[in-house]
């Protein structure tokens, strides 16, 4: 079990976040005194339930990255408290934290460079199983035969290289290496966007296969929204270190409300007539994401909005429900 | 060889010698690019689609390359028998090339505005009319025509200080400085988020048609190239399995491969995710004989064991694949 560092609330909630920032300084001069902060994620709020596929979608730079490693403990939040099934692990200390990594774990992006060239992939499977004291080495063998065989993988492989592997079972493998602890939270960092499309469907295939056997719940983060149509529960779109709109899946993709999930819902190249008919009508994007540094004052995404007011470079707009379950954080939808 | 073709690519074979052995890259390539005419090559990696294009403005070291059969004809001429001389009367003054990834394509010591009129100057051959104001209002005008916002700074800025979508707009402008009649676009959108996407594949749009070049736009994305070419060619593993005018390609694509490569797109109206195709790219030391997508393929016969020509089946559609035979 894990060690209680503070119980704040019992619920079948596995992870809660509540207004959690990351922010790096900028230093400069002989004292680098803080003459700035790249707000990378600025206020995060939100509920991922069991067995929920949370989809985190933003563009480049939005913060969806460093708030994935955020959860897992890759980096120290700025403040706000992030509750991993009950439990405050925020500020958990070094020695608290390794039975929680356990059950916490991550997949990257590039399979290419997340595993170490150097190791089989017999040695890459257990090293987690090592860092946890999982077993003898006989039982440690066979739990590695396990995870290959879980992720569809031949067991010759166990000793073969990285360099020796495709993409696609480079990234079974870190997956299998994710899996080797037995985890029930998996932030997965766009495991699929470095990979073609044929391999893409293998990989998701068994990513939602493992989810339903082990009864997992993931964070998904990534750039493709018409992919997290198809399998996330819930989903929420990032903007400049900010969640700009929040829904369950298929309430989001029936009702798109604030003003830059349409423009990115119909920048999306489609591939057939049926998906055109469903696509927000054609919005012209225009402009770039701002650097967080000096990121618009009100609502961030102004500069780009087409259906921009007044208020919208004075008054930072709220979180605003406007229907069940489907909060966007718009001046549009204020009452 | 029709009237209007720009570029003409037959039976264009590709092989690398490594250490190895031999690597059979391509296998047959057959491809027409008219004028004023859009162009998509899709393919998945490794597939050979850079290759091409590659080969075909002979930018490729030999060895390792080696080009045992086939033709490349721009304009008439055969590309692969012209000296080095004569290919820089075509490089960068009557083909260009947009490639991949901004960030690595730009010079990172020199000023954008250095760059680009390097490029002017290149691209005007002579230097009769070159004055210095001639160039520096040239390339304020072409920056200005591919969007990029505070040209006079940004002129004078380093690659490093710009955005990807800057930068890949500012390579949009040096490739057309020339007056062009071909233009190569290798993955110009790969890197790029989706917005920026969309921005810039517009911008390529308009730009060419104003200026009537015709383009070959080549990606792994097959949305990108359903809404911006005319006619689309698939290929797989060295081999075109698949030529149609775009629309016809995605409502009713014929060949397996194409079909399997367009349900592996997760879809906007939902409906799940597709397996995805069994197997993997086959190894090009030891291609599969005849049809190379045959130990994937589900109709796989005896007959596969030979290489399908490229068949015509209605109009413009022509389709590698037994299935089909006549």
């Amino acid at each position: 079990m894990l060690p209680l560092s503070k119980v704040t609330e019992m619920t079948n909630n596995v992870l809660v976040l509540r207004d959690v920032r990351k922010y790096y300084a900028i230093r400069k001069g002989l004292f680098r005194k803080r003459i700035g902060n790249v707000k990378a994620v600025d206020g995060v709020s939100l509920t991922i339930g069991e067995d929920d596929l949370f989809g985190l979608v933003g563009e480049s730079g939005s913060g969806k990255s460093t708030l994935g490693h955020t959860i897992v403990g890759l980096q120290k939040a700025t403040s706000g408290s992030i509750i991993f099934k009950g439990n405050e692990i925020t500020h958990i200390n070094k020695k608290d934290r390794r039975p929680l990594k356990k059950e916490l774990q991550i997949v990257f992006q590039d399979p290419g460079s997340s595993l170490n060239p150097r190791r089989s992939i017999k040695q890459t499977l257990q090293l987690p199983l090592k860092v946890h004291n999982i077993g003898n080495n006989k039982h440690m063998l066979k739990t590695v035969e396990n995870l290959l065989e879980m992720v569809e993988l031949p067991l010759e492989y166990m000793r073969k290289h990285p360099a020796a592997l495709s993409g696609g079972q480079k990234q079974r493998v870190a997956i299998a290496r994710a899996l080797a602890t037995e985890p029930s939270f998996i932030v997965l960092d766009e495991p699929t966007s470095a990979l073609d499309v044929s391999v893409q469907g293998k990989i998701m295939t068994l990513l939602l296969k493992l989810r339903e056997r082990f009864g997992l719940s993931m964070l998904f983060i990534t750039h493709d929204l018409s992919l997290m149509r198809n399998v996330a529960s819930s989903l929420a779109i990032m903007y400049l270190g900010k969640l700009c709109e929040e829904a369950e899946t298929s309430e989001f993709f029936q009702n798109p409300l604030h003003p830059y999930t349409q423009m990115l819902l119909s920048a999306i190249p489609v591939v057939s007539k049926e998906e055109e008919a469903v696509k927000p009508k054609k919005m012209i994007s225009t402009g770039e994401v701002p650097s967080p540094v000096n990121t618009p004052p009100g609502c961030s995404f102004h500069p780009r909005c087409p259906s921009k007011m007044d208020v919208c470079s004075r008054v930072e707009p709220a979180i605003i429900e406007a229907k069940e379950g489907h909060t966007v954080k718009c001046h549009l939808f204020a009452e | 060889m029709s009237n209007d073709a720009v570029l003409e690519i037959v039976d264009l074979h590709v092989q690398f010698k490594v250490y190895g052995g031999l690597l059979r890259v391509l296998d047959g390539v057959d491809l027409l690019i008219r004028s004023k005419e859009k162009v998509g090559l899709v393919g998945e990696t490794g597939c050979g689609k850079t290759i091409t294009l590659k080969t075909a403005i002979r930018v490729l070291p030999s060895p390792p390359c080696k080009i045992p059969r086939g033709e490349i004809l721009f304009q008439g001429q055969d590309i692969l028998k012209m000296s080095r001389k004569e290919l820089q009367y075509f490089r960068g003054k009557k083909i260009a090339m947009i490639p991949q990834d901004p960030t690595a394509s730009l010079n990172p010591v020199f000023k954008i505005g250095t760059q680009l009129t390097d490029a002017i100057k290149y691209s005007a051959g002579s230097k009769k009319n070159l004055t210095k104001k001639r160039i520096l209002d040239k390339a304020i005008g072409i920056l200005k025509e591919v969007g990029l916002p505070d040209v006079m700074r940004n002129m004078n800025s380093y690659p490093i200080q710009l955005s990807g979508g800057m930068k890949q707009r500012i390579l949009i402008a040096m490739a057309l400085v020339a007056e062009l009649d071909l233009l190569f676009a290798d993955e110009p959108t790969t890197a790029l988020d989706v917005t920026i996407q969309d921005q810039i594949l517009r911008l390529m749009h308009a730009l060419v048609d104003r200026r009537q070049v015709a383009m070959l736009l080549i990606s792994h994305n097959l949305g990108t190239i359903r809404e911006s070419t005319d006619i689309t060619y698939i290929m797989y593993a060295g081999q075109i399995v698949e030529v149609a005018e775009t629309e016809k390609i995605f409502s009713d694509p014929l060949h397996p491969y194409t079909k399997a490569l367009i349900s592996s797109v997760p879809k906007l109206t939902g409906g799940g995710i597709s397996p995805g195709i069994p197997g993997m790219i086959p190894n090009y030391m030891q291609p599969p004989r005849g049809c190379r997508f045959q130990p994937r393929c589900d109709h796989a016969t005896n007959a596969c064991m030979q290489k399908p020509p490229l068949q015509q089946i209605a109009g413009d559609h022509k389709v590698a694949c037994f299935l089909y035979q006549k």
